[in-house]
């Protein structure tokens, strides 16, 4: 009797139309794990830090594909894609500052990019890598804010650095920080004079006389995330990986000095001493990290030049 | 006055935008041709369109033509929240968004603006005669629309009509026929109106005429004129537009079939 249960119910469970897709929906984990145990993740990116550049997804960029905008840059990061777009505006510097202009970063996740987001204000992802975003603009001081002076006290620059995210695949901020790095590289100031009457500020339009003004960049920040799940490190998580990682670190480097620009870790990296070829406690693992990000780095820069 | 917005980073105080000196403007139409760009008064611009670029859709569309830059996705057909009566069709739910970067000025209004506003109104207007939603009691669908660069506003709902349809037939939503859009502008400049105009050419406009149609059922779904024209010369027009849709359509299909092959 028991043997034919067994029997009867075992035939149709081997049978059953478990097919990958299904087995991701409804058990996502054990589905990463699987794969992680084989040394290679759900999209085919060989796992170990002796993997050189492999580990990473393509990136690519396209600068100055919107035309209204004085710069802008479109970015790939595998799946993930998002614009950046520059608007330019003349306002009186703070009081307190009166030689620094502004820049003003915003993160927009609209529902058109993923199901995951409602039409509506900005949800509170966005918020916080808005924030993120300007930290690392404003720490790095890539754009020296003393460059947007058009005159001390009076009227200087206010530039509008606009991500919008078109497909929403996980890495938005180590996107949106080469989008933002992109677009300003490209960015050039129009002439611009500040009128002691009239108290305003007339600019020359930007031609094939009048090149405007490019702006000398500090060090350009380069963002690299990794997600640590089950003891592993992945770096350049996706999507679907990032949701099931249990911690992330954030580094953003320098590009041409060996200064660290900001370093962001949600939850411990515990990540399995000797597993992908990275030994020692959290210290040591965090070095590793920051030693593949410098990597990476470098791979950015030149996919920027 | 905008309203403070708490959930992005503002302008700081006493923003404007920028102003500059008055130079003579250098685009002068050629001497063969009375457009901008040397196009025939009858030629629409060349058309991009590509499907699939948003992952996680259910359908989704791409469209560049000229400079006018948006994309579009489909979510659904889903099923209502609860909470929402019972709708024995489909509801359609259009949202129609403009990049801050999309239009020269910065664009940013809390909310919605006006325009955007009524660019949903008119694309909603226009989709809905060509969808069957009668075979989807008590669902949505989601189509949102974001646009990158503008170049003029007529433009952009003509384009955004063509992506909207490619999209909502890549999420496979039941329709009678793909839907496309173009425009024409009526410009004292001309004998002629200009088919597909770009926003320097709007500028001079008298009148404008925009119009959706289902070419391959010979339907027209939305027609808009705005502006002083005559009878004689509007038929004449929307009978070039309906052609110029002809071409457009075919497309369309291509993108379509460029994506299932």
């Amino acid at each position: 009797m028991a043997q034919s249960t067994t029997a009867s119910t075992e035939a149709p469970a081997g049978t059953s139309a478990l097919t990958p897709a299904l087995f991701k929906r409804l058990h996502p984990r054990p589905y990463l794990d699987r794969f992680l145990q084989e040394g290679v993740r759900p999209d085919g990116r060989p796992l170990g830090a002796d993997a050189g550049e492999a580990v990473w997804r393509d990136a690519s960029v396209n600068i100055g594909s919107i035309s209204t905008a004085p710069s802008s840059a479109l970015i790939r990061l595998g799946n993930t894609t998002l614009v950046c777009g520059i608007t330019l505006e003349i306002a009186p510097p703070d009081i307190t500052t009166p030689n620094q202009g502004f820049i003003v970063p915003n993160v927009d996740l609209p529902a058109l990019c993923s199901p995951l987001f409602r039409p509506g204000p900005p949800s509170d992802e966005a918020q916080v890598l808005s924030t993120r975003l300007r930290d690392i603009l404003i720490a790095s001081n890539v754009l020296p804010l003393a460059s947007l002076i058009i005159e001390p006290a009076k009227a200087a620059f206010v530039v509008y650095l606009d991500v919008v995210c078109l497909n929403f695949d996980g890495g938005i901020l180590d996107a949106a920080v080469l989008a933002c790095v992109g677009a300003l590289k490209n960015l050039r100031l129009p002439k611009a004079t500040w009128d002691p009457d009239t108290g305003a500020t007339l600019c020359e339009p930007i031609s094939e006389k009048a090149q405007g003004e490019s702006i000398p960049l500090n060090p350009l920040p380069l963002s690299v995330t990794f997600g640590i799940f089950n003891g592993h490190l992945l770096p350049d998580p996706t999507l679907f990986e990032s949701t099931l990682c249990t911690s992330h670190i954030t580094i953003v480097v320098s590009s041409t000095t060996s200064k660290l620009l900001h370093v962001y870790q949600a939850g411990a990296p515990l990540f399995s001493a000797g597993a992908d070829g990275v030994e020692g406690g959290g210290r040591e693992q965090l070095k590793a990290c920051i030693a593949l990000a410098r990597s990476r780095a470098k791979g950015l820069l030149e996919i920027l030049a | 006055m905008q309203q403070a917005d708490r959930r992005r980073f503002g302008a700081p105080e006493g923003a404007v935008p920028l102003r500059f000196a008055s130079t003579s403007s250098s685009a002068k139409p050629s001497s063969s041709s009375s457009r901008l760009d040397g196009r025939a008064p009858e030629q629409v611009r060349p058309i991009f369109l590509q499907t699939g670029l948003v992952g996680e859709a259910s359908g989704s569309a791409y469209i560049e033509t000229g400079r006018t830059k948006l994309i579009c996705a489909v979510y659904g057909p889903k099923p209502t929240p609860p909470s929402a009566p019972f709708n024995a069709k489909a509801r359609l739910n259009v949202e129609v968004k403009f990049a801050p970067f999309s239009s020269g000025v910065r664009r940013f209004t809390p909310g919605k603006d006006t325009e955007s506003a009524s660019l949903s109104a008119t694309l909603q207007q226009s989709l809905l005669p060509s969808l069957i939603l009668e075979a989807l009691p008590k669902s949505q669908i989601d189509l949102f629309l974001t646009i990158l660069e503008s170049d003029g506003s007529d433009a952009d709902i003509s384009a955004g009509v063509t992506a909207a349809s490619v999209a909502l037939a890549e999420a496979g939503v039941q329709m009678y026929g793909l839907v496309v859009g173009c425009c024409a502008a009526f410009v004292p400049s001309s004998p002629l109106p200009l088919l597909d105009p770009t926003r320097a050419e709007a500028k001079t406009a008298t009148a404008f005429a925009s119009l959706a149609c289902m070419p391959a059922l010979g339907t027209i779904t939305n027609v808009g004129v705005s502006g002083v024209v005559s009878v004689e010369q509007l038929d004449e027009t929307l009978q070039k537009v309906v052609q110029a849709c002809g071409q457009i359509h075919g497309v369309a299909k291509g993108a379509l079939e460029v994506e299932s092959a």
